[in-house]
């Protein structure tokens, strides 16, 4: 789900980008519902603006998988803040085409890419490497999308094995997922280390809802998103 | 009582009985009293009527905080994790950011006792029954759209009480299936549903998007059964002013056989150009499953 994410912010970013130019855009929310947890891709995004007020961008975007007849992934809706671009350079010719890249033949994991902890319980760190920031030079959203699907599925994962005193503890161990996701980006996570902060907070039918508060932690450990994650028996 | 006149007494707001208490510091609590007429098929507080709820418990905190400027919901998400039976429900309300042109808030929602203490039964029921966030876009306090004043002064204390619902809360809003199929359901605008700003108000907006949700996934599931709406996540993009409110479904598909099941809801209003007012996605649970209520 974190990749899947990072793809949606970096296409809805673009698009919601070039709808306010010159101005450019951050972030500041995403609604994601996830129909389909197996693909077999390629996934094909198609991004519409739903609003462009004066402040803010609302994007959706349906993501489907083009190797499985157009089959529903995901349906997203975002919100970006209009901001003063200052110094960053925007320059684009229309229509901007991106080429997708060849496969990596050797990939990394997305806990390996975005430089998050090996770990357990409620309790996840990300390590804020250069590479992981975006054009304004914070953690991008992508990896915070990352960061809390891993998260998540930790602590929900820690909370079966009993590990942290909860008293569901002790039942069979299954295959977990993050499936619907909201993320808040609240402000920039800049200094890092970057923790996610899990609260299980119960679930019916084979879906657990996680509440995870990121913090920066170089950062006087302030409050950088909100999310919440709800994880998947598969 | 009410806010500067609003709502008045014969409101939807009023006949769900809200009683709320804001502050001090940037928390809020309002809660309702759980009556047949608001409760769904799993027998919780139907989704849409949680999100009413939390919409004017977020929209009190942030209503303090901003003052005197003033404030429009433009997202709110709830996630339902069991059912919400009451007998009264509690949403509980704190800022997590103020910025310059938006605030953040989140609820966690409560079955409570009459005094106030949370019901708790057995060691799978405890905790919230729901959990919610809302970001409000600020808009500056002599807004010619609001009917409020946002120099007033805001009591710190208030309870509407109307006459409460006499009949499902579906009927009294006058909410009608046109094509249970294609998710296509349909409402007329009356003052009962206004907001401050004389829309329909957020959280009836959520309603509906619970209501064709749950239609059209329970038409495209056939012989497996009724659909509850546990998840609403709702973007508002425009104000439904005029109506009818209309809504265009489709069906996200199951979730690689799992019992849950996702739908997109779009909110149109009909006699505005048919303008897309709202995106609502919703997800749900079957009703034998959901009425378990089993935790995690």
């Amino acid at each position: 789900m974190g990749g899947l994410l990072t793809t949606v912010d970096s296409i809805g970013g673009v698009l919601a980008g070039l709808s306010v130019q010159p101005d450019w855009i951050v972030t500041t929310s995403m609604m994601a519902t996830i129909a389909h947890l197996s693909h077999r891709g390629p996934l094909r995004s198609h991004a519409r603006v739903l609003r462009r007020g004066r402040n803010a961008v609302v994007t959706g975007l349906d993501v489907v998988d083009e190797g499985n007849d157009d089959l529903p992934v995901a349906a997203v809706t975002m919100t970006s803040a209009v901001l003063d671009p200052g110094a960053m350079s925007l320059e684009f010719v229309r229509p901007v085409r991106s080429p997708m890249p060849p496969p990596v033949p050797d990939p990394q994991t997305p806990e390996e890419f975005f430089n998050i902890e090996p770990g357990e319980g409620l309790l996840t760190r990300l390590h804020l490497a250069d590479r992981l920031r975006n054009p304004w030079g914070i953690l991008h959203g992508g990896a915070v999308a990352t960061l809390v699907d891993v998260a998540a599925c930790r602590a929900v994962a820690a909370v079966r094995d009993g590990a942290d005193g909860d008293p569901r503890g002790g039942e069979p161990a299954v295959g977990l997922a993050a499936g619907d996701t909201v993320i808040h980006y609240l402000r920039p996570a800049r200094v890092g280390p970057v923790e996610a902060r899990c609260q299980v907070l119960g679930g019916r039918d084979g879906c657990t809802l996680v509440r995870v508060a990121v913090h920066d932690v170089g950062a006087a450990d302030r409050l950088v998103d909100l999310a919440s994650v709800a994880v998947l028996d598969v | 009582m009410t806010v500067g006149g609003y709502p008045p007494a014969l409101h939807f707001l009023s006949d769900l009985g809200i009683e709320a208490h804001v502050g001090p510091g940037p928390v809020a609590t309002a809660r309702i009293r759980v009556t047949p007429h608001m409760t769904g098929r799993d027998g919780g507080v139907r989704a849409g009527v949680l999100a009413t709820l939390v919409d004017v418990v977020g929209g009190a905190v942030a209503a303090r905080v901003l003052r005197p400027d003033w404030m429009a919901t433009a997202d709110l998400t709830l996630e339902v994790v069991r059912p919400a039976t009451g007998p009264f429900v509690e949403a509980r309300a704190t800022v997590v950011r103020r910025g310059r042109t938006t605030l953040v808030t989140e609820a966690g929602v409560f079955n409570v006792l009459d005094e106030g203490s949370e019901v708790t039964i057995g060691a799978e029921d405890h905790g919230p029954v729901a959990w919610a966030t809302m970001t409000f876009a600020v808009l500056p306090g002599q807004s010619p759209t609001s009917t409020l004043d946002g120099h007033q002064e805001l009591p710190d204390r208030w309870a509407l009480a109307g006459e409460g619902l006499d009949r499902p809360v579906v009927e009294a809003l006058s909410i009608s299936v046109v094509d249970a199929a294609e998710g296509r359901i349909s409402m007329p605008v009356q003052d009962y549903l206004f907001n401050s700003f004389g829309a329909v108000q957020g959280g009836v907006m959520a309603l509906l998007g619970e209501v064709a949700g749950a239609e059209v996934l329970g038409e495209s599931a056939g012989a497996e059964g009724d659909f509850v709406a546990t998840d609403l996540r709702v973007a508002y993009l425009a104000l439904g002013r005029v109506g009818p409110i209309v809504s265009r479904s489709r069906v996200l598909a199951a979730q690689d056989g799992h019992p849950h099941r996702s739908a997109v809801v779009e909110l149109f209003d009909a006699a505005a150009g048919d303008r897309l007012t709202t995106v609502i996605d919703v997800g749900a649970v079957r009703v034998a499953a959901a009425a378990t209520g089993a935790g995690s």
